[in-house]
């Protein structure tokens, strides 16, 4: 693709979530979030291939009848109430459904069947796009509207997360686990939302953190399948050996940084004596552990059962590591210490 | 019974043996016991001459049923045999054989003869170990499958060293 | 003026015994700390251990001269909060007649034990082994305070396991060594209860804050506690079995151990606490039946044994049940006399026993002994002597205790059931006795012709002695300078006035006319009560065999059926891998690629979620 073009899309996807980001009211916020769907779609579609084109298609048909849902709400809360702001919604059936709309914007169940399915047509580093800045702007809109509709999240909080560990059970393509991994975050942010804005948002954090990484390494790699996993060694071992304590942190294991949110979001459940909902979230976590146990035990923990009759490729071409990735993994690993610090940052 | 396999003959003569000192462990005094032990020896004598095998195991079967109901509820033991009052109680200040390896050379030239030949011992075990094993004179896991003592050593050959230990000279006897 | 030179002279009184138990102590302690190979240190221990018992004759002759009844001397120790721990050392009545009588028949077994351990390699190791269980016995008898009793009644047990297992390469040894820690820990489950319950309500370990503050109060649960304690530590049936095991010690141990150390310290407790246990009518009752219980079955597990040594210990066990009834019959201080004269023939005669074991080459079954009476005369004497002294035969020491015991007995009004009990059993006393010396003593000699019989080292034949003198005087002595506190019944019929001695011809004749007629030819074997006597009625296959190995099958059933094959296979991974894959596939059917179904999700969940609200509003 063009440079410039690219460019141009590309700070049309910035300002289309800025513009959401900063209005207050409904129409604005929609256009935000138009110009933001229709300058991803090229860059979707910027290679030139069967399966992006038929991924940006989809995307495009999926954000269509969300937005429009969207602006429907929002014109029938206005026709109803006369006002367009965001936060002064108070017409019950116009907020489930923009929820709902805006749930389906991010791939989040139970209307999250399309995520998997385009995320598997991208290069990853359009969907490592996908899968965080895309989901800003929507999620901002949620933590707008005033939630006095505390079952509708948490029905959709607690329904993603499980549908997130139990979809990437059975999966072999990177792109698709990172697609269900994607939907359980989402289930973590969504559950807690109504409780604390803030441990929200610092999930969103720490997941975007975590979840950079791991995109760019298999990226790098062209990682696409778990089978190709175990080649890592070959090509970046340094990478090999972290990659088990970046996807353990992605998991949420406890001395990693992923544990944080998970702590945190559980501590505060257990304080307003929501151990139900506690007990459910923390243990539907270990579904998503499990597959990033696999994707660790795969990528290093094993050897490659096909012998290697070739000099490690390493040795040729050594591969510097890219300053993005050499940035962002040593925090995506190692903030648990830092969580006193991180807490009184956003809380 | 440590054994796989006794012969008929064998169970008959330990169950005599095994009844005589249950015998000895009801009648105190020796006249008493002396009686009694007759008493047995004659019941034994009467069937010495059992051809027929059926009839004999029955009659074993029947003594050692009788052995069962009429044995001592606590059987003289001798003082080391095992059960006994002193048994192993000295296994305290054994040390094992090999200690004898670390003494120093003054104190085995007090010794001479016996150190002399346990050198001789020593080798002729290094050069006979394997033979030994494949003789199958290696005890087997679960102890020793017949009653028959191991195969006398060929002629020539020095006594088998049994023990395992030595005692320090000051050891109780 | 006569009231300011009494107290002088109490605060003289009170000097004078302190300094006397610190010197004790030190002379005691001085073997232990000493590390100088210059000396032998068995023959220095014992030594030391005497001039011991000549500094203790001071305590008691200042009791027996000016009446002093008890002093108190009492230093702050350490606090835990609100909580203070004092160091006090009591010596009263108790404590200053205990403390000579302990420590002449420790020296007498400390000398008897050069000769017997003379070949033992660690003889020196052994001797501070027992010197240390005396020190932790000296420690529990002067005691005037739970903690310092604790300190001495655990220093008690351990010291018993380590000379209990002193063979440690022999399997029975280290079992029995195991069997007396574990069921002393029973026990000590009762001292732990004491302790918290007078921690919790009179805030105080002291023993006289201790019968102060319990004067109103229902004290059942602690004299209860007490009694599990005693019963432990003095094998009460129940936690009995340990006393016979514990013969896999040497004899010195036992004689130690049966005498003045360990298996009286049970009843030593109950004497101490008496104020307490007075004061609960279960308590009284529960110490009257366990004791008649104990004594009657030992005595009768006595009869059939044919260990010489454990003939010895059921008497133990048995003379321990008849002190348990008389604290229940309320007579401490007799109960206390006949620790102290039982102390004295008890240790000659496992002396003995450990002479002709060691004549006959650790034999130790009667059934292969005899003729020992011309073989080994002054060992023959002093165990006729102290048979006769445990059988309580008139103006021997044991007399002086068991006759006044029996006589309270039997003009007291409790339970006759448990009294007659005790009768019987003493009237066993006489069997056993009777058996070992007929064995032991009588007959032709059964065993092999090569013995190593001498009785001829002077450190045997002195403490042998000795303690023959104790035996004979030691009663007459004490009941002449230190007449008993409660005025014992003094009018009775003739009959009862000889109960004692005819109980015990009964059961000597008797035995006697059925030795007679066991020496006929007639019918070998016996059956049930026989089993059940010398299998010591079956306790050991029960208690030690068929409850663990219950136990053992129960949890090898839970933790593997239950919990590893069931929880943490069957309803643990596998459940949850089932379900986990069943789930994943059924979301996963969705993923087709059709935009149809993803559309059609948003729009079945848009109407349900339309519908929903429009039916709940």
């Amino acid at each position: 693709m063009n440079p410039i073009t690219l460019s141009m899309f590309t700070t049309a996807l910035l300002s289309g979530t800025l513009i959401t980001l900063s209005s207050t009211n409904w129409l604005m916020a929609w256009m935000g979030l138009e110009i933001n769907t229709m300058a991803i779609i090229p860059i979707i579609a910027r290679k030139h291939h069967p399966r992006a084109t038929e991924a940006a298609t989809k995307y495009f048909l999926i954000q269509a009848p969300a937005a429009a849902t969207i602006l429907f709400c929002a014109i029938t809360n206005a026709w109803m109430t006369g006002q367009w702001e965001i936060n002064q919604m108070s017409t019950d059936l116009p907020i489930i459904l923009i929820l709902i709309s805006l749930a389906f914007k991010m791939g989040m169940a139970p209307v999250h069947s399309w995520l998997p399915d385009v995320l598997q047509g991208l290069d990853l580093m359009t969907g490592l796009v996908l899968s965080t800045w895309q989901k800003l702007a929507p999620f901002y809109l949620i933590l707008q509207l005033h939630s006095t509709h505390s079952l509708t999240l948490i029905l959709l909080g607690t329904m993603s997360i499980l549908v997130g560990g139990w979809g990437g059970l059975n999966q072999t393509q990177t792109r698709k686990i990172l697609a269900y991994s994607s939907i359980t975050h989402m289930g973590w942010m969504l559950v807690i939302l109504q409780f604390s804005p803030e441990l929200t948002l610092m999930t969103f954090t720490l997941y975007v953190t975590m979840t950079l990484p791991v995109f760019m390494i298999l990226h790098q790699n062209n990682t696409l399948s778990i089978n190709k996993l175990p080649i890592l060694a070959t090509h970046t071992p340094t990478i090999s050996a972290l990659i088990p304590l970046l996807l353990l942190s992605l998991g949420g294991l406890p001395p990693l940084t992923g544990f944080i949110p998970k702590w945190l979001i559980i501590q505060k459940m257990s304080h307003l004596g929501l151990f139900g909902l506690a007990t459910i979230t923390a243990l539907s976590g270990l579904f998503s552990l499990y597959f990033y146990l696999r994707l660790s035990y795969i990528s290093s923990i094993t050897m490659s059962p096909s012998s290697n009759l070739t000099t490690a490729t390493w040795r040729l071409t050594p591969n510097s590591i890219p300053l993005g990735l050499k940035t962002t993994i040593v925090p995506s690993m190692m903030l648990l210490p830092l969580t006193p610090m991180i807490n009184s940052l956003l809380l | 019974m440590a054994s796989a396999f006794l012969t008929h003959r064998q169970k008959v003569l330990r169950l005599y043996k095994r009844s005589l000192r249950h015998v000895e462990s009801w009648a105190v005094h020796r006249d008493k016991y002396r009686y009694f032990a007759c008493m047995l020896r004659a019941r034994f004598e009467e069937n010495k001459n059992e051809k027929d095998m059926l009839k004999a195991t029955q009659l074993l079967k029947a003594g050692e049923e009788e052995f069962w109901d009429k044995q001592h509820p606590q059987p003289y033991i001798f003082p080391d045999s095992p059960g006994g009052t002193s048994y192993e109680r000295y296994e305290c200040y054994k040390l094992p054989e090999w200690v004898l390896d670390y003494w120093h050379p003054s104190e085995k030239a007090q010794y001479p003869d016996y150190f002399a030949k346990r050198e001789q011992w020593k080798k002729l075990r290094l050069q006979t170990w394997s033979r030994e094993g494949d003789k199958g004179e290696m005890t087997p896991a679960g102890g020793p499958r017949t009653e028959a003592l191991p195969p006398a050593r060929k002629e020539g050959d020095l006594p088998p060293m049994w023990w395992q230990f030595v005692t320090r000279p000051k050891q109780c006897p | 003026m006569m009231g300011q030179s009494e107290h002088i002279a109490e605060i003289i009184i009170s000097s004078l015994m302190s300094m006397t138990l610190m010197l004790l102590m030190g002379i005691l302690g001085f073997p232990i700390i000493i590390n100088n190979t210059k000396y032998n240190k068995a023959i220095f221990t014992m030594k030391a251990v005497k001039l011991a018992f000549f500094w203790s004759l001071l305590p008691a002759g200042l009791l027996i001269i000016t009446g002093t009844d008890f002093t108190i001397n009492t230093w702050e120790w350490f606090h835990i909060s609100t909580f203070t721990i004092y160091t006090s050392v009591k010596i009263d009545y108790y404590a200053a007649v205990f403390l000579p009588v302990a420590l002449y028949v420790t020296w007498s077994i400390l000398q008897f034990a050069l000769w017997y351990m003379e070949k033992d390699h660690n003889i020196d190791q052994f001797f501070k082994y027992l010197l240390i269980f005396l020190i932790s016995m000296i420690i529990l008898v002067t005691a005037n305070n739970l903690f310092q009793l604790f300190i001495g009644w655990e220093g008690v047990g351990i010291m018993s396991f380590l000379l209990i297992s002193w063979w440690f390469g022999r399997p029975d040894a280290n079992s029995a060594a195991l069997q007396a820690v574990l069921y002393n820990r029973t026990g000590d489950l009762g001292l732990f209860v004491m302790m918290a319950w007078t921690m919790t309500s009179t805030n105080s370990w002291e023993l006289d804050d201790i019968f102060l503050h319990s004067q109103n109060q229902n004290m059942t649960m602690p004299a209860l506690a007490l009694i599990l304690a005693a019963a432990g530590k003095s094998a009460q049936f129940g936690l009995h079995p340990w006393l016979p095991s514990a013969m896999e010690g040497p004899t010195p141990v036992s004689a130690l151990l049966h005498s003045s150390t360990m298996v009286v310290a049970g009843i030593f407790l109950l004497i101490r606490f008496y104020p307490i246990i007075e004061q609960s009518k279960t308590a009284m009752t529960t110490c009257l039946w366990l004791g008649s219980l104990t004594t009657l079955f030992t005595a009768a597990c006595a009869l059939t044994q044919n260990d010489i040594k454990k003939i010895i210990a059921f008497s133990t066990s048995s003379q321990l049940g008849f002190m348990m009834v008389t604290i229940g019959l309320g007579q401490p201080r007799l109960a206390f006399l006949h620790i102290c004269t039982h102390a004295f023939f008890k240790a000659m005669l496992f002396m003995c026993s450990g002479v002709i074991i060691h004549s006959l080459k650790n034999e130790q079954d009667i059934r292969k002994m005899g003729g020992m009476y011309f073989l080994t005369p002054l060992t023959a004497s002093c165990i006729t002597l102290g048979s006769l002294a445990l059988t309580g035969t008139p103006f021997l020491s044991g007399f002086y205790s068991k006759d006044a015991i029996i006589e309270t007995l039997n003009s007291s009004h409790l339970n006759a059931c448990a009294l007659s009990m005790t009768l019987i059993a003493t009237s066993f006393t006489a069997v056993y006795s009777l058996r070992i010396l007929y064995y032991v003593l009588g007959g032709q000699p059964r065993f092999n012709s090569l013995s190593p019989i001498n009785e001829n080292d002077p450190n045997l034949n002195t403490s042998l002695m000795r303690l023959a003198v104790g035996s004979l005087i030691f009663g007459q002595l004490i009941t002449m300078s230190l007449p008993p506190k409660t005025t014992s019944v003094l009018t009775m019929t003739l009959t009862m006035k000889m109960t004692a001695i005819l109980v015990t011809l009964t059961g000597l004749t008797t035995a006697l006319l059925l030795t007679q007629s066991d020496s006929l030819h007639k019918k070998l074997w016996s059956h049930l009560p026989l089993h059940f006597t010398t299998l010591l009625g079956f306790f050991p296959l029960t208690i030690h065999r068929l409850l663990p190995k219950l136990t053992l099958q129960m949890g090898h059933l839970i933790s593997s059926q239950l919990i590893d094959q069931t929880w943490f296979k069957l309803l643990g991974p596998k459940a949850i891998l089932k379900s986990s894959m069943s789930l994943s596939k059924y979301i996963n059917t969705i993923q087709l690629g059709l935009i149809k179904l993803h559309l059609m999700s948003f729009t079945i969940a848009l109407l349900t979620t339309a519908f929903i609200y429009t039916i709940m509003t």
